[in-house]
Order: structure tokens, then C-alpha cells, then sequence
């Protein structure tokens, strides 16, 4: 028995190889006594093979939940670290928004006025020069949407990224997104935000003096802390973009009062979003925003024959149409809601109980 | 920190815990221990038991020190205060639910 004991020390010690290298070098050697120990007793008391079953039943959840708390604490000292880094009590303090003061809320909403005002005029009463068709014309777009948002993104940027900034950001990179598509190249621009978004993490991570990160990107770690709806706020910059795709048809069918009511309804909500305290209210508000808006697509794509019980798509769309929007809306709603998901992480990760 | 944000404790953490509350104890002796205080109903791996003591250690119930007595270079793992708190908290619980459980048993019509 005591050549078969050895073996199975010796595949013990091959397993326990499994563990994380750093648990390994503080309990390897611990838990190999303790399992020779116990191996020993079991072998004079007869029970050498319900220990053996029993360490090998164990073995797998223990490796499972050593590595599972490990990542946790990781992220767990992750996080903390970026709220060190990001809300040193060294920064100015971050700029107001719409919740204190109705100036803030008008810089918050002006974007979505000035694009609301655009479209309802572009619609309805045709400028001079609008070619037809410009709803999908990405360097008319280009025209508008480039020197409405870089400059104040960049002097934004500069002042901490106060909150008026981020719709101006949703905006333009949904138009980067419209382009690249078209162009088929929003996978390289997905891929590269993507990364960008991994180096910004990764280096904050890894400083070991988090107050020697740049300014600038200290500030906008401040503006992001004061609450994650801020980055669906700015996903809901790309409302403009999103109420011209939902309207696919709006250069041939452009007399329906249902665009009008959609950028309305975007900018209700928009004006709700900025005066409201919760998280929770501020999260539906802007889902509320984009599903009138969008519903206001579906219905222009629809022809009450008689009366509301009984719709037709109308003819020359189809329930494609409907799928399309239905599709869309569901993208949209994700994007906005994803943001939400670092709030979820971060409370998973605080280990409340030992085990 | 407050004890009580901690409890209930699991049944494996309540039982490491009181193993370690009258002296420290290695590894082996606290797998022997719980066995033998839940009545076999509770039986440690190697790999479940230092999971359970790593975690205790990183929160702070439990310190991990050479043992005096021992020749051989061995670890034992001793109760702190907080850890200590905390087990009172949750024998204080679990009175208070057994209490509960008896006022209605004897308030029951036989």
C-alpha cells in the first residue's frame, strides 16, 4: 500500500499544478502535507478510497472557484484602481449639468435642437440646394454633422467633458459608423475603437502611480464617474442618424406628420433625460425616446384601412420594413442599455461573503 | 466594518471559523476538527479547505503565522478579533433562529 500511497502523493502534486502559480507558491506545499496527512490517516483507518474519491469529486469545483475568485479580486482591484485614478481630489471639480441649472440643460439639448430644426425644415419645406436623396448622401451628411461636433468635442475635451459633450460624440461616431459601413469598412473601425478602448484600460491598470496619468484623461474618468447613463446619453447623440434610417422612405414619403412627431419625441425625451436625479428614470426616458421615435417610423411604414384594428403595410414596403425597424429598434436599445453592463460587473465582483 | 454585513455564513465558514476559535491550528488539525465538531456531516477536501482559508485571509478573519511548537516548518492559522465578531454574530443568528423555532413548537396545541 505505501508504493501506491506515494503514486498518489505524486499525482496530487501533478494536480495541484493546475492551481494559479501565485496561490500555488503560498499554499502548494501547505496542502500537499495536509493531503499526505489525511491520506495516511485514511490508509489506517481503511478509508484510503472514499478520500481518494472524495479529494477527487472536490478537486475540480475547488480549481473552478480558486480561479473564479481570483479574476474577481483582479477586477475587483481593477476597478478600484480606476476610481483612484479617476477621482483624485487634485482635479477641479467635474463641470455642472442639466440637473443643477437650466443653462446646462439648453447646451445639453442644443444639438438636438439644431439637428430637430434641420431635419423638420429639410422634410417638410425643401431648402434651396437639398438635393433629394440627401438623407443618405454621407458627405451632405458629413457637411453638417463634422463642424457641429469636432469643435466643441475638442473644446469639451478641454473643459472635463462636461455632459453637452457626449451627444456631439454619439453623433459623430455614428456618422464614422454610417460611412465605414458603406464603405465596408466599419469592422477596421470597430476593431480599432475596440482596442483603443483595451490601451485606455490597460494603461490605467498598469501605472503604478495613477496620478501621473495625463490630465485629460483623468478628467474624463471623472465625468464618466459621475454616473454611466451619461455614456447612453451620448449613444443617444446618434438619434438624428437613427430617426433618417428608421425613415428609409422620408425622400419619397416625406408629408406624413409621423418624422415631425419622431425628432419631437426625441427631443422630449432628451429635455427629461437632462432634468432627471435617477439612474433608472434616465435610462427609461432615453429607451422611451427612442421607441417613439422609431414607432413613429413604424406607423409611416403602415396604412390604417379601417380604422386602428386593421393596418396594411403600405404598398412598395412590406413586412420587411417592419422587421427592419423591428430590428433596428432592438439594435439600438442594446447599444443604449450596454453601458449599464459595467454597472452590473462592478457589483458583481465586490465579494460580499467568504465563500 | 460592521460583523453583521457578513452573516449568514456558510455552513463550511461557520464551521473553520469555530474550529479556529479556541487556539490556532494547521491546516490538517482544521480539516479533522470540522469534521468531527459537525458530526461528519461536514468533510473538507484539501483543495475546498485552502480555498475557504484564503479567502478568510484576504478578508481578514483569520492570520496565517509559524507554529511555536513545531520542528517542522509549519503554518497555522489563528482567529483575529474581527473574525472573532463575526462568528458571534452568526452564533447570536443562529440562537435567535432556534429560539424562534422554539416558542412555536411550544406554542403549538400538541
Amino acid at each position: 500500500m505505501n508504493s501506491l500511497q506515494r503514486i498518489v502523493e505524486k499525482l496530487y502534486r501533478l494536480i495541484l499544478r493546475a492551481y494559479p502559480p501565485v496561490y500555488l507558491e503560498t499554499f502548494g506545499d501547505e496542502m500537499q502535507n495536509t493531503f499526505t496527512e489525511g491520506l495516511k490517516e485514511a490508509n489506517s483507518q481503511g478509508k484510503f478510497i472514499p478520500f481518494i474519491l472524495q479529494e477527487l469529486y472536490d478537486t475540480p469545483k475547488a480549481l473552478v472557484i480558486t480561479y473564479w475568485y481570483g479574476w474577481r479580486q483582479k477586477v475587483a482591484g481593477g476597478i478600484e484602481l480606476l476610481q483612484q485614478a479617476t477621482s483624485s481630489s487634485d482635479l477641479p471639480p467635474a463641470p455642472p449639468d442639466g440637473r443643477t441649472s437650466w443653462w446646462q440643460v439648453l447646451l445639453e439639448i442644443s444639438m438636438f435642437l439644431i439637428v430637430g430644426l434641420f431635419l423638420i425644415l429639410a422634410t417638410y419645406f425643401p431648402l434651396p440646394g437639398l438635393h433629394p436623396g440627401w438623407q443618405r448622401n454621407a458627405e451632405f451628411l458629413g457637411n453638417i454633422i463634422l463642424p457641429l461636433t469636432v469643435p466643441f468635442l475638442i473644446f469639451g475635451l478641454a473643459r472635463g467633458l462636461p455632459r453637452w459633450t457626449y451627444p456631439l460624440g454619439g453623433l459623430l461616431l455614428s456618422y464614422f459608423g454610417l460611412i465605414a459601413g458603406q464603405t465596408s469598412l466599419w469592422l477596421f473601425l470597430t476593431i480599432m475603437l475596440f482596442a483603443s478602448a483595451i490601451l485606455i484600460i490597460v494603461a490605467i491598470l498598469t501605472d503604478p502611480q495613477p496620478s501621473r496619468l495625463p490630465i485629460p484623461l483623468r478628467r474624463i474618468g471623472q465625468s464618466l464617474s459621475i454616473g454611466w447613463t451619461r455614456l447612453s446619453f451620448g449613444v443617444f447623440g446618434a438619434m438624428p442618424l437613427i430617426i433618417l434610417m428608421a425613415f428609409d422612405d422620408a425622400h419619397a414619403n416625406n408629408r406624413t406628420p409621423y418624422f415631425a412627431l419622431s425628432v419631437l419625441a426625441m427631443i422630449a425625451s432628451v429635455l427629461f433625460y437632462c432634468r432627471s436625479q435617477n439612474i433608472n428614470t434616465q435610462i427609461s426616458i432615453l429607451l422611451t425616446g427612442l421607441t417613439f421615435s422609431i414607432l413613429g417610423a413604424w406607423i409611416d411604414t403602415i396604412s390604417f384601412s379601417s380604422g386602428l384594428t386593421s393596418w396594411t403595410t403600405v404598398t412598395g414596403f412590406g413586412i420587411e420594413s417592419i422587421i427592419w425597424i423591428v430590428f433596428l429598434w432592438i439594435q439600438w436599445v442594446t447599444i443604449i442599455l450596454s453601458p449599464l453592463v459595467f454597472t452590473l460587473f462592478s457589483n458583481v465582483v465586490h465579494v460580499k461573503r467568504a465563500m | 466594518m460592521n460583523p453583521s454585513t457578513n452573516i449568514p455564513l456558510t455552513e463550511p465558514t461557520y464551521f473553520i471559523l469555530l474550529s479556529l476559535s479556541p487556539k490556532p491550528k494547521h491546516g490538517y488539525a482544521i480539516m479533522k476538527d470540522v469534521q468531527e465538531i459537525s458530526e461528519n456531516r461536514v468533510t473538507l477536501s484539501t483543495g475546498t479547505l485552502y480555498g475557504a482559508l484564503k479567502r478568510l485571509l484576504d478578508q481578514g478573519w483569520i492570520i496565517r503565522m509559524e507554529e511555536k511548537s513545531s520542528s517542522r516548518d509549519r503554518k497555522v492559522y489563528k482567529l483575529t478579533e474581527h473574525g472573532q465578531r463575526v462568528l458571534n454574530e452568526e452564533i447570536i443568528r443562529l440562537q435567535n433562529l432556534l429560539m424562534a423555532a422554539e416558542r412555536r413548537v411550544l406554542e403549538e396545541p400538541a
